[in-house]
């Protein structure tokens, strides 16, 4: 199966790249359905109503032609018929196939990206940040564009669309710089998320009275693990790919396990879905309470935005109590972060003391794993399992394999803070950079010929 | 030639320059391949170091049985430090608790004056398609002159665990049928501790590599634990044997077994032992089910046909009423008891 997607891969970029740059745009857009029908065909029909609506909503949002601009009251109207249009779809299909996300190969595929970025789409044209009108076929490739498709990055408009209509180079360096983020994500995926899944026992979350503290606090830790090398290990593939095409994909992970506040946790965890709740949850929301009190103690807008944006964040994982639990955890998180720093307001322009920042990483992630559990688990579940991580027997010290995942994680997340994501190992001798692509062939071989790669965790949504 | 016609606006009319990759792109990746290769060799010559082979674990064969490649491994340094092997005893796991060869080999030295030196290649699911498969692998490498083949009725069920050992790609390629990954476990040491790493990565063997080991020098694996034979081991022994007597005995199983007889006429003696089995099971195999007595007719006229003995034990006489490990292996004076039995049959058969 591999094979075959890499042959496709191989044929779909020369075949691009012998293209004139417009006909390059229809040969991507086939190659998006293609990859969409194959994997998805059935909801093939849901994604192209939702784009011919989305192009045809937004060209009467388009600010030129209302004299009245923001005050047009039908302009708001259809913008927000755009927005239930898309929301009604996204719960529709999630709620539909809750108990089966990934029946029929991937059944709804990618919607909770594409739903969001066809909204994007119509709150910036509404907006007026988007102000080249752009074609039906631009507008398909912005939502269906494949090495984002299954699970993100969530593009913002201008910034993809933008490279639409410049010319798309494939030079040395970016070849480079995308064969990096491929290699990167095939090993976070393959080499480090998947052997650590099969390590991890889903007896110890199922049945957690049966396990001491320490195992239990390993799972768990475990597991975020696993979430995050897999879904970053996707993002890295998603944006390498799209650099052989000449198109930027952005930065969806920067090393969270960094993160040392919950508000920096937010710009390093999945940014661009951040990004999205930033801009068209938490500001419109923000910008409500603000506009009836500027204060900076005003009350509503210290606890609305953030409990509002993470409640959003929640129930679009799921629409089940646990999700949404957890969504209002990290609202609370954030609330008493706020809280904290009216409080003690930081000297302004004064970076952080070490030992602040150590404590303030240690406690953002130890919060952070405590709430995955409700995340992961069914309420009920997730209680029994926090019971257990509070009251349980210690136990013995857990299995200390984990490490080798764990490790070298962290390994890659520090290379990349220091070079960036993209050029992590390039500035690396040449020697050293074909050493260590040497020493991961045959971990991928021995990865990928061991047992077939599992789904990307946030594929099925 | 101008021909006042506009170049065809599709594939590569004229080429878009956008890729713009020059071979020096490629610098990393091919110094990548050698690199590669160069540690591919020193790997290579590293895993041939005894100190290395010693320190590590017993490499893979990339069979989905642990307990197969510890024996093979077993084997090769029995042979190593007692430069050849005399009889090699094989079998499932009755095979493997069952047959101490250090007593089999007292037994029968104490009754002709000679040394035999023997192997317990047991193995836990070993098939008798598993054994058709393994045994001329066996003979042709290590040349015993002897081989006993411990047998039980279960050996010919229908079985998935068996045919799978007999299909690894090493086991195939020793055979004759070639895949690259036989020819490499069969003449890469580094590529067979690669395998090993495999292993390591794949849940679903790691229980038996868990439960494997515990051998002694001569394969041997002394039972540890003595179940209380109570009502539910019970329970659960016939229910087991009820589930492989549901279907009649496996044609290619008997094709196995046939395949192990067949190397009596290729100059190694085989021989053919029933593993002995708990006398309670016996009476109720007999009277509940047809097939244990239909499996032993078609294993002892196969074994017939080829003119190879096939030996059943006088259990009731050679093993004591607390040498059993279960309803279906031995014990530790179980297993004395019947490798005893063994050396001095062994013994009287040579003349």
């Amino acid at each position: 199966m591999l094979a075959l997607w890499l042959a496709l891969l191989v044929v779909g970029v020369v075949t691009y790249h012998r293209l004139r740059p417009r006909l390059q745009l229809y040969w991507l857009l086939l190659l998006s359905y293609a990859f969409y029908a194959w994997w998805a065909g059935r909801f093939l029909p849901v994604l192209v109503l939702l784009t011919l609506a989305g192009y045809a909503i937004a060209r009467r949002l388009d600010h030129s032609g209302s004299p009245q601009g923001h005050a047009d009251p039908a302009r708001r109207r259809w913008l927000w018929i755009g927005i239930g249009l898309n929301v009604a779809a996204l719960a529709l299909l999630r709620l539909g196939y809750r108990g089966e996300p990934f029946a029929e190969p991937f059944a709804v595929l990618g919607v909770s990206f594409y739903a969001l970025q066809i909204m994007a789409y119509l709150f910036d044209t509404y907006s007026g940040i988007l102000k080249t009108p752009h074609t039906l076929t631009e507008l398909a490739l912005y939502v269906a564009y494949f090495p984002k498709m299954a699970a993100g990055p969530i593009e913002r408009p201008q910034a993809f669309l933008r490279q639409l209509l410049e010319p798309r180079g494939v030079d040395d360096a970016r070849f480079a710089r995308a064969a990096t983020l491929i290699a990167v994500g095939l090993t976070r995926k393959l080499v480090l998320a998947d052997p650590l899944a099969a390590r991890l026992s889903p007896d110890v979350l199922m049945t957690p009275a049966a396990f001491d503290r320490m195992t239990l606090a390993a799972t768990v830790l475990g597991y975020a693990f696993v979430l995050y090398n897999d879904f970053a290990g996707y993002s890295s593939i998603a944006r390498g790919v799209s650099a052989l095409f000449g198109i930027e994909l952005s930065q969806n992970f920067a090393q969270p396990f960094a993160a040392h506040s919950f508000t920096d946790l937010w710009t390093r965890w999945h940014i661009t879905f951040s990004h999205w709740l930033r801009d068209y949850v938490y500001l419109p929301v923000s910008r409500y309470f603000l506009r009836r009190d500027l204060r900076r103690t005003n009350t509503a807008n210290l606890l609305v935005p953030p409990m509002a944006t993470m409640l959003v964040c929640g129930l679009w994982h799921g629409a089940s109590f646990n999700l949404l639990l957890w969504g209002g955890l990290h609202g609370v998180y954030l609330v008493l972060e706020r809280l904290a720093r009216l409080r003690w307001p930081p000297a302004p322009g004064a970076a952080l003391p070490a030992w602040r920042r150590a404590a303030g990483i240690a406690l953002v992630f130890s919060v952070s794993c405590w709430t995955l559990v409700v995340l992961l688990l069914p309420t009920t579940r997730a209680l029994e399992v926090w019971a257990q991580l509070l009251t349980g027997p210690i136990g013995e010290l857990p299995d200390l394999r984990l490490l080798l995942y764990m490790l070298p994680s962290l390994w890659l997340d520090w290379m990349q803070s220091r070079h960036g994501e993209d050029v992590v190992f390039m500035p690396w001798p040449r020697v050293a950079r074909a050493a260590l692509l040497a020493i991961a062939i045959p971990l991928w071989l021995a990865a990928y010929s061991t047992a077939p790669p599992r789904a990307f965790v946030y594929q099925g949504f | 030639m101008a021909t006042g016609v506009e170049p065809c606006n599709v594939v590569g009319v004229p080429p878009s320059r956008s890729w713009r990759v020059s071979a020096a792109a490629l610098h990393t990746p091919a110094l990548a391949g050698m690199i590669l290769v160069g540690l591919l060799g020193l790997a290579e010559a590293t895993s041939h170091l005894s100190a290395v082979r010693n320190a590590l674990k017993a490499p893979s064969v990339g069979s989905p049985s642990r307990r197969f490649e510890l024996q093979l491994d077993g084997l090769d340094r029995f042979v190593e430090s007692d430069r050849h092997v005399d009889c090699i005893i094989l079998g499932n796991s009755t095979a493997l608790l069952g047959v101490d060869p250090e007593v089999l080999a007292e037994s029968y030295h104490a009754r002709t004056g000679r040394s035999l030196r023997c192997f317990n290649f047991g193995v836990g699911g070993m098939t008798a398609s598993a054994a058709g498969a393994v045994a001329p692998i066996l003979v042709e490498r290590y040349q015993p002159r002897l081989l006993l083949y411990v047998v039980s009725p279960r050996d010919v069920g229908q079985s998935v665990d068996g045919p799978r050992l007999a299909q690894t790609p090493w086991v195939q390629y020793r055979l004759g049928a070639f895949s690259g990954e036989g020819w490499l476990a069969e003449h890469s040491a580094a590529f067979r501790y690669y395998l090993l790493y495999r292993q390591w990565l794949d849940p679903s063997l790691w229980p038996a590599a868990a439960s494997a080991g515990g051998t002694d020098r001569a394969g041997f694996l002394r039972a540890k634990i003595r179940l209380p034979l109570s009502p539910v081991l019970w329970e659960h022994t016939v229910r087991t044997y009820a589930e492989v007597a549901r279907q009649p005995p496996s044609a290619a199983e008997l094709a196995g077994f046939e395949r192990v007889l067949a190397l009596s006429a290729e100059g190694t003696r085989v021989v053919i032992v029933e593993a002995p089995v708990h006398e309670r099971l016996r009476d109720w195999a007999k009277q509940s089910t047809s097939f244990y007595g239909d499996a032993m007719t078609a294993l002892r006229r196969a074994a017939r046909r080829q003119h190879v003995a096939f030996w059943r034990a006088p259990t009731r006489r050679i093993i004591p009423a607390d040498g059993w490990s279960d309803f279906v292996h031995l014990g530790a004076s179980g297993a004395a008891g019947f490798s005893e039995w063994l050396g001095a049959r062994l013994a009287e058969s040579r003349g």
